[in-house]
């Protein structure tokens, strides 16, 4: 494990304010924070930008059809301090992502989430920002 | 900063001076050293700063608040109108409860408006303060901005050639207590992520004191007759001094925000009002 991938892993350990509190620019009230999704992901973009990173990918609901997810991160100021960099991830990646769906969008080809975490094909754990700036 | 801690810098290198030629006061020496050290920190700002996390109930993005809505005085009919019109991005504590509507919040910092003084100081993004010989440099990663507060015994302007999202500031030592106060605000943007307002007769006063030597509290008072029947009075909010954080780039862009919105923002929205 090299030094970005533990800083990373130790943010994910002990930030337990990261689902109530990463959207100061518009609010988390969207998501439902009761359910976590855990989804095997096929990238099909990679946008590192403020105010929110977003990644969107495929991913196949429980019934096999492929449903086109959005996923928001925090500001990628703030993920650049978390060891995410703008290349991170790329399209085509197979990783499996982790997030709180938004609410009311169920049964829709096109959903949105708020991103937890993303697993990358290396094994590698890249968290969310948290408001607990290191 | 530089300016403010000459004078106790200073005092702490003569004490030890004499201690070399006065052992026998070393404890009372060693007393004296430490209060003019602590005087020292408290009057040096400087550093980067984030704000800490809530622990208060309901918790928020933030630690509960610049000024508590539950505290928040009667509006005006100008200050309830405005507050009628907001759509929030974040749940009050406040009595009006929830009144996010996720899709259709109308924050102005959505349409890439800075989220202007004090509602930045309430950001989760990091600001540094630097001091300079006439001035106090708050800097800003979230818009990336710099607001100036002038410390070389200026007044504030009575009649501002302009009215600024971030106001004229001046500010001044009162003991252990850095005095900011504020006024020749526009009206264009809100006093929190919570759709209260404010208006263009809002005169701020910040005190800043740095508790200790990794902690900064900030406590605010609003006072604007336009949209509030009385003052505003907030209680200290805290921040933590972050040493190892460099200050990074958070622009808004047309571009981002209208992406943003596209793909995020507007389709959570459900036409089923107020999801809670």
């Amino acid at each position: 494990m090299n030094a970005t991938t533990a800083t990373v892993v130790a943010v994910l350990l002990v930030s337990p304010c990261v689902g109530s509190s990463l959207f100061a620019h518009h609010g988390a009230a969207a998501y439902d924070r009761t359910v976590t999704l855990t989804l095997k992901a096929s990238v099909t973009e990679f946008i590192f930008r403020n105010p929110h990173i977003i990644i969107s990918f495929d991913a196949p609901d429980e019934r096999g059809q492929v449903i086109h997810w959005s996923a928001e991160g925090g500001s990628s100021s703030g993920l650049s301090r978390r060891g995410w960099t703008w290349k991170t991830l790329k399209v085509g990646d197979q990783v499996t992502v982790v997030g709180n769906p938004a609410r009311g969008m169920e049964g829709q080809d096109k959903r949105v989430m708020a991103l937890s975490r993303v697993i990358l094909p290396n094994g590698q754990v890249v968290g969310q920002a948290s408001l607990t700036v290191p | 900063m530089r300016e403010a801690c000459a004078r106790p810098i200073a005092a702490p290198v003569i004490v030890l001076s004499l201690g070399l030629v006065a052992p026998a006061q070393s404890n009372r020496t060693s007393t004296v050293v430490q209060k003019n050290a602590l005087s020292a920190v408290r009057h040096d700002l400087d550093g980067v700063w984030a704000i800490k996390v809530a622990t208060t109930t309901p918790r928020t993005a933030f630690e509960c608040c610049l000024v508590d809505p539950r505290l928040r005085p009667p509006m005006t009919a100008w200050g309830q109108a405005r507050f009628d019109a907001a759509v929030p991005s974040s749940r009050s504590p406040g009595p009006e409860g929830n009144r996010v509507i996720p899709g259709k919040e109308n924050d102005p910092a959505l349409s890439c408006f800075p989220d202007g003084i004090p509602k930045i100081l309430t950001s989760p993004e990091p600001f540094e303060i630097i001091s300079v010989p006439g001035r106090v440099l708050m800097f800003f990663e979230k818009d990336h901005g710099w607001r100036q507060i002038w410390t070389d015994g200026r007044k504030l302007p009575e009649d501002p050639p302009e009215l600024r999202f971030d106001g004229y500031s001046v500010g001044r030592w009162e003991g252990d207590t850095f005095v900011v106060e504020s006024s020749g605000f526009n009206d264009k943007l809100w006093l929190d992520y919570y759709g209260d307002p404010h208006s263009e007769a809002m005169r701020l006063t910040e005190r800043y004191q740095r508790v200790n030597q990794d902690t900064l509290s900030i406590a605010v008072t609003i006072d604007d007759p336009k949209a509030y029947t009385k003052p505003w009075i907030g209680k200290p909010i805290h921040f933590s001094l972050r040493p190892r954080v460099e200050i990074g780039e958070w622009y808004c862009t047309v571009e981002d925000e209208n992406r943003f919105n596209e793909k995020i923002r507007f389709p959570t929205f459900v036409p089923d009002g107020n999801k809670k």
